[in-house]
């Protein structure tokens, strides 16, 4: 590696500009081919900083300390939450009961059926902890996974996945168990599939797309609670 | 704009601190969403400052966990270890919560709906 590169990799803004750098082209790229999920910005961004990281064989520790901010910033960016929670504070009031029912079976459901197999097969805590919050937006599922001894990076890459499945096969799975509202429509697909998954059922219609909001939002809320208590169960 | 980001600086950090004081499970983030949504909830609507950090910061909230989702390639031990169960957990997992969930919403809002209404 000449001088002037070392220079540059060694500088304690370079994770955060090769973070937006990867960022930037990869929102351009999706924008071009017409947003498909599963060229999903996230995927693409992270998979051109790894390339970086392997080609230039810079280290991950290195990279992740000098791209601190962002992964800090994560912590305000959760906080502001309570700005599209409060934007659906009618909906919780006027469709309360259904709802709750409907967010603690499909919370407890996307919790135990990612940690059917795993538990079953006897898999290590770190795995359980990796995938239980899958169906949480990302933000808040990396919190909850390192919290438990998981890993911050595969859990990450498994929640956008599941983003992505479902808002790829969600509306079509609905569709042949025959739900026709687009209230429970959007709901399931923001329990699911968290911010990938709302911006799906935004295209299904603004209704679909404010169930799927507060969907998300309440889910990452009683996820937080719940992933603890059936990490622990399973792993007994 | 100063004071509204000071305020949800600082829940942030009282959250972290609350949640460390109560050896809470719950992060410290989340509980600052909570006291933010309280606040909101008390004052009947979102702060409109906080509403415009949150419109310009949304659309670009995936740049935020790039760094850790990069962490993936320090696990590609696990990852050899445990692909079975992620591609499980990913695929059935997924269409089985939004089979359930879609399925109850539309029993429970069509039936506890008739039942206010009736």
């Amino acid at each position: 590696m000449t001088h002037w590169m070392s220079v540059v990799q060694s500088h304690p803004l370079f994770g955060i500009l090769a973070t937006l750098a990867a960022y930037a082209v990869a929102q351009a790229a999706w924008r071009r081919f017409r947003e498909p999920a599963l060229l999903h910005p996230v995927l693409v961004a992270t998979a051109l900083v790894a390339l970086m990281l392997i080609t230039t064989g810079m280290s991950y520790d290195v990279y992740f300390e000098q791209a601190s901010l962002l992964n800090e910033a994560l912590a305000v960016v959760i906080v502001l939450l309570a700005v599209p929670l409060s934007r659906q504070f009618h909906l919780i009031l006027n469709a309360g009961r259904p709802i709750g029912i409907s967010l603690l079976v499909g919370s407890v459901v996307a919790i135990l059926s990612a940690l059917a197999l795993p538990g079953v097969a006897g898999a290590a805590d770190e795995v359980l902890a990796t995938i239980a919050p899958k169906s949480t937006t990302a933000a808040v599922a990396v919190e909850i996974a390192a919290r438990l001894g998981g890993v911050a990076g595969l859990t990450a890459v498994v929640v956008i996945s599941t983003g992505i499945f479902g808002a790829v096969f969600g509306p079509a799975i609905l569709n042949a168990v025959g739900v026709e509202d687009d209230r429970a429509k959007g709901f399931a697909l923001g329990v699911a599939s968290h911010a990938i998954g709302t911006a799906r059922a935004f295209q299904i219609s603004d209704v679909a797309g404010a169930f799927a909001s507060l969907g998300m939002i309440l889910n990452a809320l009683l996820t937080i609670v719940l992933v603890p208590i059936a990490v622990t169960i399973v792993a007994l | 704009m100063i004071k509204t980001l000071g305020l949800v600086l600082m829940l942030t950090v009282a959250g972290d601190a609350l949640s460390e004081a109560l050896n809470a499970p719950i992060p410290g983030a989340a509980l600052g969403m909570m006291m933010l949504a309280a606040i909101f909830a008390a004052r009947g609507s979102a702060d409109p400052t906080a509403a415009r950090l949150f419109d310009a910061a949304a659309p670009h909230f995936p740049l935020f966990f790039i760094p850790a989702a990069a962490g993936v390639i320090a696990s590609a031990e696990l990852l050899a270890q445990a692909w079975l169960h992620i591609v499980v957990a990913i695929v059935l997992g997924t269409a089985l919560t939004i089979t359930i969930t879609g399925a109850l919403a539309q029993f429970l809002l069509s039936t506890l709906g008739k039942v206010r209404t009736a």
